[in-house]
């Protein structure tokens, strides 16, 4: 096995989860106004999807899209900037985590509304290939999203006129009770979600959200396949959802996590189960040098903490900015 | 010089478009409704096979697939056909479309335009006479184009599809598409958004419209005329961006003023309208100002019961007396 | 079936006649100029209307589409009611308010102008309806592009709301011929897709339809949750009257009950043509008699109905 994807693959896992984790104790210290949603326990995904993108792609996510813009190149700096409503942030401080655009790596809008970016992303597909023949659109959502008709509306037109976009269904309630005081994860008649792209004829597979080989070798060929002209493809990928995501305001419950895990030692008790059976941090690492994990993981840890830091000193947007309706407000810069 | 009726110069500014610029593309073709007007965009429809399509039916989906599409360089017209269909879009229209430049701090142009055909137009009933444009312009982030003649019909169209950056909602009108003009030079035609015309100067009282309203006005203003009352007409042609200028330098003039509007009453775009006539001009007016629009029932199906809600011209006459008493 | 065969396809060749012989009627007023509005005729529909009714009782309920005529008169609710509403008076089912697409009744609770605008509401009636009763929702093959139908599935299959979808595929949508709108090959297909019993019919032939449904309905009544069945009938007539374009399909209806009676069961040919004449004669005198004594509403009235009138 060829481990440079393998382990850049994990470096872009290790970028999300530390950003998550600082972004966690960001808010831990009473910095986060908003609601917000981690991708922790998810990165496998946004790191195998997106490996085989390239600059005239074009991405959809959703409200819970840290992972996928720090997977497509997304700066740090400006992410958290925008989650902490400062002028330097992608969206200079209106659109907050929800909603986080970045033009500039092919994320046109984000919707915060489950299913609102689904026709959008099919839009988006048909101007590729009149545009840019090639690229392809890459769009994230979750499980719930098949309970908004929206989604039904897209998928008939995609199917339809063989657009070439990678659907990508994050499914992160398996096996996950719901706590008590949230809402169970989706809820839909259908037996399995793959059954409905496929009554479109769209090819649809599943598979483990955490496997990050399995989803490298699959997203890769997918996306070539989407590249060459064969239309859509539909993934549904699997995870446990990660315990501090589970109340509804996220908590780093258990810590940051501790390349130690990944030798054996215990987590712990609150993640010790799932850090061992679900975290594809540890899954992914069986193929990987630890030393090699680690020296990443200090560079990636200072990176996160560093761009925290500059976001929390950088200054609020002004308030006449609000009143700008079109263009750039407070010239941000790019 | 070439007499061209509404519905064609619609089709031409379609057409002219597609020429124009390779992004141009169109989504849904229906723009002649169920009129024998269609035959132009048919036409269209047979010339430019890959540049016209028409999507499955759903409004939302439609709507979407258009934004999406000029999130990423292209510049659609989605057809809705009918305003009241907007609504089942709405999430599309109004939450998205609208909102996407402003909330992404200006990354993104979503240069999309969403044609439908509004108002009343003979016994449709209450799911196909709406007249929408009083709830999009309570959206943030649309321009809304009204044309009321031929020519602003095909020069509001062209600006929407090749020059505009921002999402519009352009209103057609189906008692409009036999009104006829003299078009003899297409870019004369194109007269900017924002821009509004006095289509009849006049000393007496400011009666502002837009579409369907204007020609009714016009023929108010000519039974008035016989009882000595000169009426000065304001056509918006469009709501978004809105020429105030205009409308107060009229309301300076005349004293006194008549919005007519086919939108229902309660917070439509007459009310509108005079609330800004009135921050401004509040000491210019020699009476309370009037508003004649649909009022606040669901369209009725009925032929006698439809007249009655329609803002007709008889209403507008008597509105004028009203103010001018 | 409690009637001899022979009799009983006699009685429901009379109704079918009765609902094509009302929707011929409406479609000589319109093109006199006398019925307004953007019509819709359900000829090619007449099967299904009929087999539906037979297995419905009294407190089951019904929504409909933009094609709602046959299904009110179906009903039973008078046709002159209906006419008369077609016809925009005072005396009309809805007081000249609603028209040909917004009619309503108790049993056949609602058209709409909007494709699929029902369905939900369908679903949402039936969470509410006693044990044993169904609320069947009926619309054509369009409206199962929209994301309405596949809300209203999911949540009814969920829930195990006592609904029949009840699909009139005539092949189009509205211009839109099915296989240029959508890649699913039939709309039972969703039935599978949201673990739901699903079947498609004959939508010709009304003693399938009638089978089908009876044996539908059963576990419906019994809370086993919603089922879908997909009749396949012609659309007889084009979107709209008036529409210039030919998009029409084969299926008579009556030329398959009327094969049946004459080939099969012995009846006089003659006296099948007797009935289309006499249900026409009929039609066409109530239209006639519509137009002539019902009165028009009274402008003054524009806002009856409406209960937060305001100060409009």
């Amino acid at each position: 096995m060829d481990t440079t994807p393998l382990l850049e693959g994990y470096r872009r896992m290790l970028r999300i989860r530390r950003f998550e984790e600082r972004l966690l104790m960001l808010a831990a210290a009473g910095h986060v106004t908003g609601h917000f949603h981690i991708y922790i326990g998810q990165e496998a995904t946004a790191a195998a999807a997106l490996l085989p993108g390239e600059p005239g792609d074009v991405i959809y996510t959703n409200h819970r899209n840290h992972g996928h813009l720090i997977a497509r190149g997304g700066d740090p700096h400006r992410m958290y900037a925008e989650i902490l409503g400062r002028r330097t942030g992608y969206c200079g401080g209106r659109g907050g985590s929800i909603h986080i655009a970045a033009a500039d790596i092919g994320v046109p809008h984000t919707s915060g509304s489950v299913g609102g970016s689904i026709p959008q992303a099919a839009g988006a597909a048909f101007a590729l290939t009149r545009l840019r023949p090639g690229s392809i659109v890459i769009c994230f959502f979750g499980d719930g999203t098949f309970e908004e008709g929206a989604i039904f509306e897209a998928i008939n037109t995609i199917a339809k006129w063989k657009l070439p976009i990678l659907l990508v269904c994050e499914n992160n309630g398996l096996d996950a009770p719901a706590a008590p005081g949230s809402f169970p994860t989706s809820a839909t008649a259908a037996e399995r979600l793959t059954d409905i792209p496929a009554a479109f004829s769209i090819p649809s597979v599943t598979i483990d959200g955490a496997d990050l080989s399995g989803q490298l070798n699959l997203f890769q060929t997918l996306v070539e396949q989407i590249r060459a002209g064969g239309g859509p493809r539909f993934v549904e990928t699997s995870t446990v959802r990660w315990p501090g995501s589970r109340p509804l305001w996220p908590q780093l419950i258990g810590g940051p996590f501790q390349t130690a895990w990944i030798g054996g030692e215990e987590p712990p008790g609150e993640v010790a189960q799932w850090t061992r059976e679900s975290d594809p941090l540890v899954l992914a690492a069986g193929a990987l040098d630890l030393a090699a994990i680690d020296e990443l993981d200090a560079a990636v840890i200072t990176e996160m903490a560093d761009a925290a830091e500059q976001a929390l000193a950088d200054e609020w947007p002004s308030p006449e900015s609000a009143l700008v309706l079109t263009g750039q407000p407070d010239g941000i810069v790019a | 010089m070439a007499s061209i009726t509404y519905a064609e110069a619609i089709a031409q500014a379609l057409r002219h478009a597609l020429e124009l610029d390779e992004r141009v593309v169109v989504f849904g073709n229906f723009f002649g409704g169920i009129t024998e007007h269609q035959r132009h965009f048919n036409a269209l429809g047979s010339d430019y096979p890959d540049r016209v399509l028409v999507p499955p039916w759903s409004e939302m989906g439609n709507c979407g697939l258009g934004t999406g599409a000029a999130s990423v360089g292209m510049r659609p017209v989605v057809d809705l056909v009918t305003g009241s269909f907007v609504f089942q879009a709405y999430p599309q229209v109004v939450n998205e479309a609208a909102n996407i430049e402003y909330m992404g701090g200006g990354q993104t142009k979503v240069p999309v335009v969403f044609h439908m055909l509004t108002g009343i137009r003979e016994a449709g009933a209450a799911q196909h006479s709406h007249t929408p444009q009083a709830m999009l312009w309570n959206t943030p982030g649309l321009m809304l184009s009204l044309p009321a003649t031929p020519a602003d019909a095909y020069g509001l169209l062209m600006h929407a599809l090749l020059e505009c950056e921002q999402p519009t909602a352009y209103f057609s009108h189906p008692v409009l598409f036999d009104e006829t003009e003299e078009i003899d030079d297409w870019e004369a035609a194109r007269v900017p958004p924002g821009t509004a015309r006095i289509t009849r100067d006049g000393a007496d009282v400011t009666i502002v419209a837009t579409s369907i309203m204007v020609s009714r006005a016009q023929r108010a203003a000519a039974t008035l005329a016989e009882r000595s009352i000169d009426c000065e007409i304001v056509d918006l042609r469009t709501l978004v961006p809105y020429d105030g200028d205009t409308v107060l330098a009229s309301v300076a003039r005349t004293g006194r003023v008549v919005v007519a509007d086919e939108c229902h009453r309660s917070a439509g775009v007459a009310a509108e309208i005079i609330a800004r006539i009135t921050e401004r001009a509040a000491d210019r007016l020699r009476a309370a100002p009037r508003r004649v629009c649909t009022p606040d029932v669901p369209v009725p199906f009925s032929p006698p019961l439809e007249r009655a809600v329609i803002p007709d011209e008889d209403k507008i006459v008597q509105a004028v007396l009203e103010v001018t008493r | 079936m409690s009637k001899p065969r022979r009799e009983q396809l006699l009685v429901w060749h009379r109704e079918m006649v009765r609902l094509r012989a009302f929707e011929e009627a409406v479609a000589r007023g319109h093109r006199d100029g006398q019925l307004p509005g953007l019509l819709h005729l359900a000829m090619g529909g007449e099967a299904v209307t009929t087999g539906l009714f037979n297995c419905l009782t009294e407190t089951d309920r019904v929504y409909s589409a933009h094609r709602p005529h046959q299904h009110f008169v179906a009903s039973g609710v008078d046709p002159r009611l209906v006419m008369a509403e077609l016809a925009g008076r005072e005396t009309g089912l809805c007081h000249g308010r609603a028209g040909t697409m917004h009619l309503m009744s108790d049993r056949v609770v609602m058209g709409t102008g909007i494709v699929g605008g029902t369905i939900s509401l369908a679903v949402g009636h039936a969470v509410t309806q006693d044990d044993g009763d169904v609320v069947v929702a009926l619309f054509g093959d369009g409206a199962v592009q929209t994301g309405t139908f596949h809300e209203s599935m999911n949540l009814a299959a969920l829930w195990k709301v006592p609904v029949l979808f009840l699909c009139e595929n005539n092949g189009w949508a509205e211009f839109s011929s099915r296989d240029e709108h959508t890649t699913v090959g039939g709309v039972v297909r969703y039935g599978e897709l949201y673990n739901i019993p699903a079947r498609e019919v004959d939508g010709t032939d009304v003693e399938a339809v009638v089978e089908a449904i009876h044996a539908m309905l059963g576990p419906i009544r019994e809370g086993q949750g919603p089922a879908l069945l997909e009749c396949h009938i012609a659309r007889m007539r084009s979107h709209y009257e008036g529409d210039f374009r030919e998009q029409t399909s084969d299926g008579d209806p009556l030329l398959t009950i009327e094969a049946t009676l004459t080939e099969g069961l012995g009846v006089d040919a003659a006296q099948l043509e007797g009935v289309r004449e006499d249900e026409l004669a009929r039609g066409i005198e109530l239209l006639e008699s519509v137009l002539a004594q019902e009165p028009e509403p009274d402008p003054a009235d524009d806002r009856r109905f409406l209960y937060a009138a305001g100060d409009a």
